[in-house]
């Protein structure tokens, strides 16, 4: 039962409700509520735009006229903001207006509201209305997943890592910790494809990746890095350690046969970790990752299937 | 619930659109009427004194207000009535607004007509000078 309610929180979108009038303001609290969704009455434009920015509200629901700043204003405000930072959600924006600011409502669209209904409102109207909102914020949701994720694996995409990456060496710096990272590769990935298909390249890549997966810390960040190579970032980890867990990846892949119709092969994986040791405040990513990628070259040059790890150390 | 059924018969209120508007839920329609009950005397007042200063901005933001809220009730005298003094704040006309103030007034004592005792009892004494 716990469970089950922890998990519809995550479904239940968070509504603003911003109206000035107690009556107009308690019959949309109760309707919106009714319908599901959880609600944060303002009642002027200043608590709105305090909610908004730290409540995570997705659909808003503004009066017009309200003291302080009105519906307007705080649509142009809310588009302002819409896209300072990927992880920035979309806020969908229905205006209240009277009957007659209607011919107003050019002006509302332009200042970036979504949809509008005229007060006093008819209840289905505003139900359906929501829903519309609904639809369009699943839907950038799922866009925005999309966008961070690579799309045969699952796993972070390139441009999603980067700022993964950026955020573990902060917070490596902040809490005077290490921060390492491992380069992989699939050995001979190209005669693999090149004997066997693309479609068992992709197999390849699939079964490697759950294998990864399945073997690093809950807190480890896996992404795709380039076609067989990925990335695993580890915190708090010194070279000893990410040794250690390189290992055991590739131990655990080169033990594992991969079997398709008539088809069963084994690979291999090299390679490359750079570890900051300890307290480096210099660090940044690229140079993390130029390190661990001269690894790997080191462990290719090895004879492949085989961990090299680089220190690196403050440079005071 | 023999108030609201007063109320259903004729009246200031158009109780089938409200109720829809509410869920059907007539405590909750009761609640929301006590709020508009105090929010109306609040305004009332800052009303009349709004119309002898000649504030025509202040006419037009209480009529605006209490509009939407008389609307959100389905109080459609009070949401005219409303719309009329905040039109006439709009154009200034204060004249206008002195004429809307007292249909205020005549369609606010229909509403407390339709209350149960001692809801009236509270308007009379808030507002002695209603009758």
């Amino acid at each position: 039962m716990v469970k089950q309610s922890t998990q519809n929180k995550e479904q239940i979108i968070k509504v603003l409700i911003a109206e000035d009038n107690a009556v107009s303001a308690k019959i949309l609290q109760k309707n919106i509520n009714d319908w599901g969704y959880e609600v944060v009455v303002a009642k002027d434009g200043k608590e709105a735009w305090a909610a908004l920015r730290n409540e995570g509200i997705r659909l808003a629901v503004l009066d017009w006229m309200m003291p302080e700043i009105n519906g307007i204003q705080l649509c142009k405000k809310i588009r302002e903001n819409d896209h300072k930072g990927e992880d920035q959600q979309y806020t969908y924006i229905i205006l209240l207006t009277a009957k007659d600011e209607q011919k107003d409502l050019i002006k509302g669209f332009s200042a970036g509201a979504d949809d509008y209904i005229t007060k006093p409102f008819n209840h289905l109207e505003l139900k359906a209305r929501l829903k519309t909102g609904k639809r369009i914020i699943d839907l950038q949701r799922q866009l925005q997943k999309q966008a961070s994720r690579d799309s045969l694996t699952g796993l972070w995409n390139r441009k999603r890592m980067f700022r993964i990456l950026d955020k573990e060496i902060h917070r490596a710096h902040r809490n005077n910790l290490p921060v390492a990272i491992l380069m992989i590769d699939i050995d001979k990935f190209k005669s693999i494809n090149d004997t066997y298909g693309h479609q068992i390249g992709d197999l390849v890549i699939n079964e490697v990746t759950d294998i990864l997966r399945k073997n690093i810390r809950s807190y480890d960040e896996i992404c795709r890095y380039g076609g067989d190579e990925f990335l695993v970032i580890l915190p708090n980890c010194n070279s000893a350690k990410t040794e250690l867990i390189g290992d055991r990846l590739r131990i655990n892949v080169t033990k594992h046969r991969i079997k398709s119709d008539n088809l069963s092969l084994n690979v291999a994986l090299s390679f490359g970790g750079a570890s900051t040791e300890g307290y480096a405040s210099d660090i940044t990513s690229e140079t993390l990752i130029m390190e661990a990628d001269e690894a790997l070259l080191e462990a290719k040059n090895r004879g492949r299937n085989c961990v090299v790890i680089k220190k690196i150390r403050d440079k005071m | 619930m023999s108030d609201m059924d007063n109320l259903k018969n004729a009246g200031p209120i158009d109780m089938d659109s409200v109720l829809e508007r509410v869920g059907g839920d007539e405590s909750f329609l009761r609640e929301l009427l006590d709020i508009y009950i105090e929010d109306f005397i609040e305004k009332y007042a800052l009303l009349e004194q709004a119309i002898s200063q000649g504030d025509s901005n202040n006419i037009k933001e209480i009529g605006h207000s209490l509009k939407g809220s008389s609307g959100n009730l389905s109080l459609n005298g009070l949401h005219e009535t409303a719309y009329g003094i905040e039109l006439s704040g709009k154009e200034n006309d204060i004249e206008q607004a002195k004429i809307h103030f007292i249909r205020l007034k005549e369609e606010f004592k229909k509403l407390k007509d339709f209350l149960p005792l001692e809801k009236r009892q509270n308007i009379e004494q808030k507002m002695p000078n209603l009758e």
